[in-house]
């Protein structure tokens, strides 16, 4: 766990740490808003944390709504492994569904942005019903997209050997939001906030894992939670939109959004809201787009 | 007593679950290899695991990070190119450039 943070960094993200121990660990979470009021629980993704909700945060607060915002192991201010095996993604799915547990939620509206998309509806899986409403941002339900598929510069970076050099000793996917970010956060008290965890714990956290969780095909470990959860979202009828960075190279709105889209229930209905030239992270590019569909889904779903 | 000196390992990197051809390839590259600059790196492989260490000839001052990432990276390269094709530690580097480390050399 981070215990502190710079002063720079808190005033960015003036919210209260609350910690909850999950076998074993210490995990970090947000949580906002009136403690009896409906439930918004904003999902991250690699290699970011709780910090990127920082400004959606409040406006969903402010809106009505409790929201929390878990950092995974390994993110954030949350402990990181004492095994690369707990970074499996069933092991961050089962620690996130204790988490919320712990903090008396039972079902929620879910925000999911990149590995969101698995671990939220993987939410789903562990506790049918929990999911109320659906916020899906530049994210996926767990197989590779084209990019993922690609040797450079995408396979190669965690590829055998490679990986524990690029992203173990180097700590080189915290990159990812320098190239997928705005130029905002690249530089000043946001940077400080996505190195910090790494620097301070001097290693990768579960950024070399989740990259190596991306199923190519049917003999990967994933494959089987990606089969599930796209069984699941074809009867998950519960109000959807889409928030989507259109300059994201990772998950293009053509590809894992129109399949999203076309997979759920009503497909082709659901709002979307397209972040023009907005990349990957598209929370830092358009948080207010980002809150209004939290606010907009969670209105429809608990009224 | 045991007269036989002792060479201590600073084990640097260490990966699982390896892929048979990349086992194979690291087989084929020996349990010893040596970098331009003379060090020598333990290459230990058991089923699908490998752990790179330094042999450390002496007590000796460890060489800087960036050095032994250096090097690894020319080890790790020679290790895909035996898996893959000729370009295939020339995608690790260029992969390395494009995530943000400048490694001196011209990019291919």
């Amino acid at each position: 766990m981070i215990p502190w943070l710079p002063e720079e960094v808190c005033e960015l993200l003036p919210f209260e740490p609350r910690w909850v121990e999950v076998a074993g660990y210490r995990l970090h979470y947000l949580d906002e808003g009136d403690r009896g009021a409906p439930c918004v629980v904003l999902l991250h993704g690699n290699p970011t944390w709780s910090f990127i909700y920082r400004d959606i945060l409040p406006a969903v607060a402010s809106a009505g709504f409790r929201v929390i915002a878990p950092d995974y192991l390994g993110f954030g201010r949350s402990d990181h492994a004492r095994y690369e095996g707990d970074y499996a993604i069933a092991h961050h799915i089962g620690r996130t569904v204790a988490l919320l547990r712990q903090t008396g939620v039972r079902e929620a509206v879910i925000f999911c942005q990149d590995w969101g998309g698995p671990i939220g509806l993987g939410l789903e899986l562990a506790q049918p019903g929990f999911i109320r409403g659906l916020v899906l941002a530049n994210t996926f339900w767990g197989e590779a997209s084209l990019f993922h598929r690609r040797v450079f510069p995408w396979r190669t970076l965690h590829g055998p050997l490679s990986g524990p050099l690029l992203l173990s000793r180097r700590r080189m996917f915290v990159n990812g939001i320098r190239l997928s970010g705005p130029p905002s956060v690249q530089i000043g008290p946001a940077w400080t906030a996505y190195t910090l965890p790494f620097e301070y714990h001097g290693g990768p956290g579960g950024t070399l894992a989740f990259p190596r969780a991306i199923s190519l095909g049917s003999e990967h470990p994933t494959q089987a939670l990606a089969d599930a959860l796209w069984e699941r979202l074809a009867s998950l009828d519960v109000p959807v939109r889409f928030v989507w960075g259109d300059a994201d190279v990772v998950f293009p709105l053509g590809e894992q959004g129109a399949a999203l889209q076309q997979r759920l229930p009503r497909g082709g209905e659901h709002p979307v809201h397209v972040v023009s030239g907005g990349r990957h992270f598209v929370q830092e590019y358009d948080p207010q787009a980002c809150a209004d569909a939290c606010i907009r889904v969670a209105e429809e779903s608990y009224r | 007593m045991n007269d036989q000196p002792v060479v201590p390992l600073m084990p640097v990197l260490a990966d699982e679950g390896l892929p048979g051809e990349f086992v194979r390839a690291i087989r084929e590259i020996g349990p010893r290899w040596t970098a331009p600059s003379g060090r020598v790196f333990d290459i230990a492989v058991e089923g699908t695991r490998a752990v790179i260490s330094i042999v450390l000839e002496a007590p000796e001052a460890p060489p800087s990070e960036d050095e032994i990432d250096l090097e690894l990276l020319e080890l790790i390269g020679a290790v895909h190119d035996a898996v893959g094709e000729e370009w295939s530690s020339r995608a690790v580097q260029n992969t390395a450039r494009a995530w943000g480390w400048e490694v001196s050399g011209t990019p291919s």
